[in-house]
């Protein structure tokens, strides 16, 4: 029993660290600032941008969307560990350790995964309180799924973008620059029929569109068989990103020990 | 003499070390990039344009506020965390605060090419944009720069006192953008909140800007301009005093900057 469960016990305790060691700054209200109040604020604006651009009935739209999109907060974060990772210098002492690079990989995500769970929930209560978002006919586990899909995805490409970061770019402009695609491309706020038929590819290949999909039929009453092949391609492309990202990440350790050094960039 | 030589000093030094850097540059096109896209597509082409104006350039002013904001928290990190000067700048014969402004109006005028990157994404996402690009619209953004330098100026100081503030820049964005509708009209907003509307100069500049962006006469925006600059100089004031302030008790304890 022992040896099925040290293992595990010691993937959840290295996540949490990892999670730690993140928010090095933590204090509780720096979190509730990041957590609580900015997300709360995005829909309160974006659900008045809804207000005046097409009416009170574009605004449960604009809100649920932004809702769903909040998960992807969980992805930048996740992003953040590898970068962090390099900047702490601790990346080569990672590198050199015998861990598991696929369970250390996948633990990046863990607690970030919950966490943007979380900052979901409080958004959805802000939804209800602020905006009466009409849940009357919503499928709870649809809905339900939908979040936790979209979380998984984000989580997947965050850590995807957080080791192409280590060979390209600034891990913060990355982040950036994706989940502000999603604010246009992801049918967070316009439709992804709405938008010019060039664009409308990109939709498919991101995250989160085929989530918030499925979360805004899941509001308006389908279950979550209704709902299983959204969801099913959104995990699909979850499971793809987090591929490419440990593949990358194996790839880029192999070219550090080669030329005897991680600075790529 | 030396107040215009540590604010064009500081102006020229900003604008060296980020105004060309490219990735700085792209990081303050995306928030504008992305405002006036989702704008204009909720809009659609044969929305109003008194509308798409509104959303579009203020998508470009919602930007200016993150950049300007993320500059005054910025500014502390560099010259503190980082090159170790925030301790020389202080000692130099001028105020500290001539020379934030400094880098904070260096920051807007990066930022004023967010406005017309957005208005470039706009035309791109809907294929044709009427915006009457008159004087006293190319004024008013001026007049909107100078407005969110000076508010960023007010929350600069703090941020000394009160490093932790730096890590709520985010959460600081959303308050300025809402209250001074930046891409909606304040009337949607509680009647509560119409005194602090009122009380923010990039309100009057936002406002400007879309009574600019309609084709009125200068005559006509001349008094929102007015109203605009007048907080700003009290902005000023108020910023001066909290700096002077802030570096009194940093000399009383010997420690500038706490946590």
């Amino acid at each position: 029993m022992t040896a099925v469960w040290d293992p595990v016990a010691r993937f959840f305790e290295s996540a949490w660290i990892i999670f730690q060691a993140l928010f090095r700054w933590f204090e509780i209200n720096t979190y509730l600032a990041t957590k609580v109040v900015s997300p709360v604020l995005q829909l309160v604006f974006f659900g008045l941008l809804a207000t005046f651009t097409g009416g009170s009935t574009r605004v449960a739209y604009l809100v649920i969307g932004n809702s769903v999109v909040l998960a992807g907060l969980g992805g930048i974060w996740a992003a953040w560990t590898i970068g962090e990772e390099r900047a702490a210098g601790t990346l080569p002492l990672l590198m050199a350790s015998p861990a598991s690079r696929l369970g250390n990989f996948l633990q990046r995500g863990v607690v970030h995964l919950a966490d943007s769970l979380l900052t979901v929930g409080v958004a959805w209560a802000a939804a209800l309180l602020l905006f009466h978002v009409d849940l009357s006919r919503a499928d709870a586990p649809a809905l339900v799924a939908s979040v936790v899909a979209a979380a998984i995805s984000s989580i997947g490409i965050g850590l995807m973008l957080g080791s192409v970061s280590l060979a390209f770019a600034d891990v913060f402009f990355l982040v950036n620059l994706l989940y502000y695609a999603l604010l246009v491309v992801a049918g967070v706020n316009v439709p992804v029929a709405a938008l010019p038929a060039w664009l409308q590819p990109l939709s498919q290949v991101l995250p989160f569109t085929h989530a918030i999909a499925a979360a805004r039929e899941a509001v308006d009453g389908a279950t979550l068989a209704g709902v299983a092949p959204l969801l099913l391609r959104e995990l699909g492309l979850a499971v793809g990103y987090l591929a490419l990202g440990y593949l990358f990440l194996v790839q880029l350790e192999r070219v550090a020990v080669r030329r005897g050094s991680l600075e790529t960039t | 003499m030396t107040v215009a030589r540590a604010f064009g000093g500081a102006l020229r030094m900003h604008l060296a070390l980020y105004g060309l850097r490219v990735s700085r540059l792209l990081s303050s096109l995306l928030t504008p990039c992305v405002m006036a896209a989702v704008g204009a597509l909720l809009l659609g082409p044969a929305a109003p344009g008194d509308a798409l104006a509104r959303v579009l350039l203020g998508g470009g002013l919602v930007g200016m506020w993150s950049a300007v904001l993320g500059t005054a928290a910025f500014t502390l990190r560099r010259e503190n965390d980082w090159y170790g000067t925030f301790a020389l700048l202080v000692a130099a014969p001028v105020r500290t605060s001539v020379v934030y402004a400094g880098y904070l109006l260096g920051e807007t005028v990066v930022a004023l090419s967010g406005v017309a990157a957005g208005i470039a994404v706009a035309w791109l996402l809907l294929g044709h944009l009427d915006l009457p690009l008159t004087p006293a619209l190319a004024i008013s953004l001026l007049v909107a720069a100078i407005t969110i330098a000076a508010l960023g100026l007010v929350f600069a100081a703090p941020m000394i006192l009160l490093p932790i503030l730096t890590r709520w820049i985010n959460a600081l964005d959303y308050p300025v953008w809402i209250l001074a509708g930046l891409m909606f009209p304040i009337a949607l907003l509680p009647a509560w909140s119409r005194p602090l509307s009122l009380a923010l100069a990039p309100y009057w500049a936002a406002e400007s800007v879309s009574t600019a962006a309609r084709g009125a006469p200068i005559g006509a925006v001349a008094p929102q301009w007015l109203a605009a600059l007048g907080l700003a100089v009290a902005y000023g004031a108020i910023a001066i005093a909290a700096f002077e302030l802030v570096l009194r008790r940093a000399r009383a304890t010997g420690s500038l900057v706490r946590g």
